[in-house]
């Protein structure tokens, strides 16, 4: 049996095409182009993720009673509002003690905040990405750059940009498993840690020293440390200490605070 | 003039449906998400036009793809070209008619190819640049989205098969023939 050929020299001249797409990626020669599609495509995207997001939050809703939902849901913002403004105090006495100048941090007034679509989630097409990343519609153009924070209408820190495009960024959520922010727990120690996602679901703080003691339900904010990141943001609570005693850290793991159904629009903060 | 307006309603319909594909369907809920609408239109071309059409359209959707998304430029391109001519190679040696049947293992062979054509190049990628890269065969989250993705693309194929075989006349039981 003969076999019928495809590698014709249509198919090198289609491969021919491609390697010549990467070169005039790489010397930005078809930037203007690419932003033409990026736009046109972030344009009609806008509404699909939207329409989407919806679908998904209604088919998640309805896993559980409707009524319990709501008064869950209800009850879950009011209490995020009330974490949020617990962190914000109890950051305010500490800086107010200690460091007075880190004030300036906290005042929602002196940062920057570019508001921003969420487009698309990470999983683009392939079998076993997780959706633990979002596109936003806002890149280089309008001031964005890798590893500013991304806080939620709440104030929460959900996330930080990883890549950025001319219109459009990446942003990995504080549940994603290589999104790492540097935090500290409001407790006695102001414990210093580093926070990453833990199985797409909560959030893991690593490298606290076995001495520090860290109770169930201590808040858990962004540390400063990180220069884009400034400090005070909520980033969740403690919901489980995990010690060993033949370890040298303990391991901490976090109740993220934000629902990722309803990430449609975020501000980007930009720190002054 | 009427071939360039098919021709560019045709480029507009698959920007949109790319559109789609990349914010709705990235957007909707486990284990939905895993549906690649852009796949299963790309097989059902190789099926449906043959050579050499599908290459334009595989390089047209990647190129679409590869613009929007994060990553190595060129990747989805270079793998929906690797697909479908590993799909278009089958077609026209071994499964040389149009039943539903074969549209069906076109669609499974085409999803595991897309896969893991792309999850190798994204390895091999990773390995060039030093960035952290997990072996994908050893992720129960990749086999189980793989095997979300082939029941979800099998019942895609079925209802994108009878539509076509209602609607137009080029996918009545055939055999091609061989020279």
């Amino acid at each position: 049996m003969t076999r019928k050929r495809f590698l014709t020299k249509k198919t090198w001249l289609a491969a021919a095409i491609i390697a010549l797409l990467i070169f005039l990626h790489f010397t930005k020669i078809i930037f203007p182009i690419e932003s033409g599609i990026a736009y046109g495509i972030n344009t009609i995207a806008d509404n699909f993720y939207s329409m989407g997001s919806d679908w998904r939050e209604r088919i998640n809703t309805q896993k559980d009673k409707a009524s319990l939902a709501e008064n869950l849901d209800q009850a879950q913002k009011q209490i995020a509002e009330l974490l949020v403004e617990k962190a914000r105090w109890q950051q305010v006495e500490q800086e107010n003690n200690r460091l007075r100048e880190y004030l300036d941090f906290f005042s929602e007034n002196n940062h920057q905040k570019i508001l921003a679509k969420v487009v698309a989630r990470q999983n683009l097409l392939v079998a076993g990405n997780s959706q633990a990343s979002l596109y936003l519609d806002k890149g280089s153009r309008q001031g964005i750059y890798e590893g500013l924070g991304i806080i939620n209408e709440e104030g929460i820190l959900v996330g930080k940009i990883t890549e950025v495009k001319q219109n459009s960024s990446l942003a990995c959520l504080t549940i994603n498993e290589d999104c790492r922010v540097a935090a500290t727990v409001e407790n006695e120690n102001q414990t210093l840690g580093i926070v990453n996602g833990n199985l797409g679901l909560t959030i893991a703080m690593d490298f606290i020293p076995q001495n520090h003691k860290l109770n169930l339900d201590d808040l858990v904010v962004s540390s400063g440390l990180e220069e884009e990141i400034p400090a005070g943001l909520l980033i969740g609570q403690v919901s489980e200490v995990i010690q060993h005693s033949n370890e040298i850290w303990q391991q901490a793991i976090l109740e993220p605070l934000y629902n990722t159904d309803k990430l449609t629009i975020v501000s980007v903060i930009i720190p002054q | 003039m009427a071939k360039y307006v098919k021709i560019i309603s045709q480029l507009g319909a698959v920007f949109l449906l790319i559109a789609l594909q990349l914010s709705l369907i990235s957007a909707l809920p486990r284990p939905f998400f895993s549906i690649n609408l852009i796949l299963i239109l790309i097989i059902f071309i190789v099926m449906f036009s043959g050579f050499p059409k599908f290459i334009f359209w595989s390089l047209y959707a990647g190129l679409l793809v590869d613009v929007f998304a994060f990553g190595f430029f060129g990747l989805f391109m270079i793998t929906f070209l690797v697909t479908t001519l590993i799909v278009y190679f089958l077609q026209i040696n071994f499964l040389t008619n149009r039943s539903l049947y074969v549209a069906l293992t076109l669609i499974a062979l085409g999803t595991l190819v897309f896969n893991f054509s792309f999850q190798i190049l994204e390895l091999i990628l990773g390995f060039f640049s030093s960035s952290s890269q997990s072996i994908f065969l050893f992720s129960g989250f990749f086999w189980q989205e793989l095997l979300y993705q082939l029941i979800f693309h099998s019942v895609l194929a079925v209802i994108v098969f009878y539509f076509f075989s209602f609607t137009t006349r080029r996918f009545r039981p055939e055999l091609l023939e061989r020279k």
